[in-house]
């Protein structure tokens, strides 16, 4: 009895953790905890009384309903005052009721994420904490455990394929492998708690908020109109949107022949800009070859390899213009690519000739020492004759 | 007088004109302090006939095949020399400069590159040829009464020699050789008295632009003049003393005359550069990345004469407080050194000296094994 009195006399304010210990231990490890938001804040009652009865009346409301969360925790997330001291923005309801997700569960669907899905109820932890499910680099497992689960996505006609693509992306190879600070998790194009998917019209603004340059020259494109005509997604069309490949991988596939008949002059571009752009990887990657194999001789391919990252910069370059389908504007990026990669290629197959004539030298070298010794034996021997 | 008469009688004149103001032969008679030409040259007389004199000597038994170690090391020692004032031409010892200054050794300079390898394999061989001249020494008790001395020079050679080769490789002042020093030296400095001395001699504990520059003068100043001074004393005694009882000065009975002994030297001049060219081009010494701070690599590369001990210090031993190890290490330098002064027994075939002989073998046999161990096993060991 004594502990419960202790306990009293410790928090007079809040007894309810005497019976519910285990929601004391994921409260604490809260953000909420830490600035004094203990239970009924969020569910009521008199939270100084251990009497069980007492405790639970007044206007104790036991667990929230599904429907109402959204709207108790704006209670204080969508107040300036309550917000300011923490310099929290007071949109996410606002954001929520126009999302996918809001607009489902005012229809009256419940099974729709509301805030402690992916927040949590009682552990609720900022998401600057790396343990936090909402920390930049779990968000997608955060999301995945309702966007990946087939039967549930089944029901909205979603795919539940979208996780696993995304981890295979160029994003997500950049953001979970990686830890890129600058890569997208879902929330970066679809929004935080505004999360739906970006209209046809926005895919491009979306895209283009990183990939800007590309945007630019995307617009200037006679593809920009072509697709606003057409009701396609800008950049999606090519690139698809969760399953995206590394930069100038679209090309290689047979992506223009979906909407270009092979051989017409559309195509031709594409296979054109193809042809520029594999040029150039080609060599880098024989560059790059040749400065490992000189790297074992060894010699030393320090500045090789910072050339070799200028003809990388060159090609990297390249790849927003091809965006503008413009043949003209790409062919000096890609050039300056390929030839700086085909001097260093030069430089260091002239070494390694060089390293190949050494050994050649060696024969020869040994052929004049054992000349001289057969010399020097000749003269002693002469010498002993005399 | 024919035309080639006449230049001789001018060369003689020129010749002349020297003897009469400086003594040729004295100079002459340096280059066989050193070991080059065990012969005793009669500075009195002028050069030509001093020579001459020499050459028809007999060979002393000493200088004989296959006692050829010591002259080798010399030889060794001067192409060292030779090549290390190349080197000295483009090298600069300052760590911002020292490892690009090697690029442009390697890269860019004229058969930089060969006289670079020639130098970093001839110090590997030198260091080698001591050690095996040290072993022979061993067996053969070249150390008894009267050799304390020719085997204390050849073992202060041997320990300077590897200075040279440790303060060489320093000097390349990349990621292998700074963190093969930075290990090296946490032991020598744990060393009561020698260690602060030391450490005070390089320009403190921390490697650094004073330890660079100061390596650089031991190393192309101080312990070749060491060196020097060590190789004259070590023949200065074998001429004195000899190197057995059956090579001795007094026992000359060879049939060679110092004429031929002088055409052998040239070959073994000629097969020297051979080898080291061959080396050079066939095993070039890896070039190894610039020095990163931030990241020291898990294992220690030591030199390959220091695998075995590393390996025992550092694995086998690895327990042991670092005072301890370098302790250790130090009694059984100076047991190397003062050997002659611990086994004084007179006996001096291998019979007579079955245990001395033994426990030898032994020490040889486990610093080949340790040696192995650490190169095939733990991957350690820097060429």
């Amino acid at each position: 009895m004594t502990w419960i009195l202790f306990a009293a006399l410790v928090q007079p304010q809040s007894v309810c953790v005497t019976c519910h210990p285990a929601e004391r231990v994921q409260l604490e490890a809260s953000v909420h905890s830490r600035e004094g938001i203990g239970c009924e804040s969020c569910h009521g009652g008199v939270p100084g009384s251990l009497d069980e009865e007492r405790a639970h009346s007044g206007d104790f409301r036991g667990v929230p309903a599904r429907e109402d969360i959204p709207a108790l925790c704006a209670s204080c997330h969508a107040n300036p005052e309550a917000m300011r001291p923490y310099n929290l923005p007071i949109d996410q309801f606002a954001l929520y009721q126009i999302s996918g997700h809001g607009r489902k569960l005012a229809e009256g669907d419940e099974h729709v994420a509301v805030c402690t899905d992916c927040h949590g109820a009682h552990e609720v932890r900022s998401a600057t904490n790396p343990e936090s499910p909402t920390f930049r680099v779990n968000v997608p497992e955060t999301c995945g455990r309702c966007h990946a689960d087939a039967e549930l996505m089944a029901g909205y006609g979603l795919s539940a394929e979208v996780l696993e693509e995304f981890r295979r992306s160029v994003h997500g190879e950049a953001l979970l492998e990686d830890a890129d600070p600058n890569a997208p998790n879902c929330a970066r194009c679809h929004g935080v708690h505004g999360a739906s998917p970006p209209g046809f019209g926005d895919v491009a603004k979306v895209c283009g908020q990183c990939h800007a340059s590309a945007r630019l020259f995307f617009e200037r494109s006679v593809h920009k109109e072509a697709m606003d005509a057409a009701g396609l997604p800008e950049c999606a069309s090519c690139h698809g949107n969760h399953a995206i490949g590394p930069a100038g991988s679209e090309l290689a596939g047979e992506v223009c022949q979906e909407c270009h008949e092979s051989g017409s002059p559309p195509a031709e571009i594409g296979r054109r800009l193809l042809a520029l752009q594999s040029a150039a990887v080609h060599e880098i990657e024989s560059a790059d070859g040749l400065i490992a194999e000189a790297e074992q001789i060894p010699l030393d391919v320090g500045d090789y390899r910072a050339r070799l990252e200028l003809a990388r910069t060159h090609l990297q370059e390249a790849y927003p213009v091809m965006h503008s389908l413009d043949v003209e504007q790409v062919t000096p990026l890609t050039t300056s690519a390929r030839s700086v990669a085909e001097d260093v290629q030069r430089e260091i197959y002239d070494k390694l000739t060089d390293i190949r004539l050494r050994r050649l030298g060696l024969v020869l070298f040994w052929f004049y020492i054992l000349l001289t010794i057969a010399i020097l034996v000749h003269l002693r021997r002469q010498k002993k004759e005399t | 007088m024919k035309p080639d008469q006449e230049a001789a009688a001018r060369k003689r004149a020129l010749l002349d004109w020297f003897e009469t103001r400086v003594n040729l032969t004295e100079f002459f008679a340096l280059l066989t302090s050193l070991g080059l030409f065990y012969v005793e040259v009669d500075t009195k007389k002028p050069l030509r006939p001093a020579i001459r004199e020499a050459l028809a000597k007999p060979v002393a038994s000493y200088a004989e095949w296959p006692r050829v170690l010591g002259p080798l090391a010399v030889l060794f020692f001067l192409f060292q020399v030779v090549s290390g004032v190349l080197l000295a031409f483009y090298y600069r010892a300052s760590p911002s400069e020292a490892y690009e200054s090697i690029r442009f050794i390697l890269r860019d300079v004229n058969f930089g590159w060969l006289i670079h390898q020639t130098h970093r394999w001839g110090g590997q061989l030198l260091v080698a040829i001591l050690i095996l001249r040290m072993v022979r020494f061993f067996f053969e008790g070249v150390y008894k009464k009267p050799r304390e001395l020719l085997w204390i020079s050849g073992a202060l050679l041997l320990l300077v020699a590897m200075h040279v080769d440790l303060t060489g490789r320093l000097l390349t002042w990349n990621q292998v050789s700074y963190w093969s020093t930075v290990r090296g030296s946490e032991l020598i400095f744990t060393l009561p008295l020698i260690g602060p001395l030391l450490g005070f001699l390089v320009g403190g504990q921390e490697m650094g632009a004073a330890t660079l520059s100061r390596f650089y003068i031991l190393h192309i100043l101080i312990l070749p003049g060491a060196t020097f001074v060590l190789l004259y004393l070590n023949f200065a005694t074998v001429r004195r003393v000899g190197l057995t009882e059956a090579a001795s000065p007094t026992n000359v009975g060879g049939r060679r005359q110092y004429r031929d002994y002088l055409y052998n030297l040239a070959i073994l001049i000629v097969l020297i550069v051979g080898v080291l060219i061959t080396l050079a081009v066939m095993q070039p010494v890896p070039f190894y990345p610039e020095i990163d701070l931030l990241s020291t690599p898990v294992e220690a590369q030591p030199a390959w004469y220091l695998v075995a001990p590393h390996v025992l210090v550092d694995v086998l031993l690895g327990g042991l407080p670092d005072l301890l190890k370098g302790t250790l290490f130090l009694v059984s330098v100076l047991l190397l050194v003062l050997w002659p002064f611990v086994d004084r027994s007179p006996g001096k075939t291998i019979r007579e000296r079955a245990t001395v002989v033994a426990f030898g073998t032994a020490a040889l046999l486990l610093w080949l094994l340790l040696t192995i161990y650490g190169v095939a096993l733990q991957g350690i060991g820097a060429p």
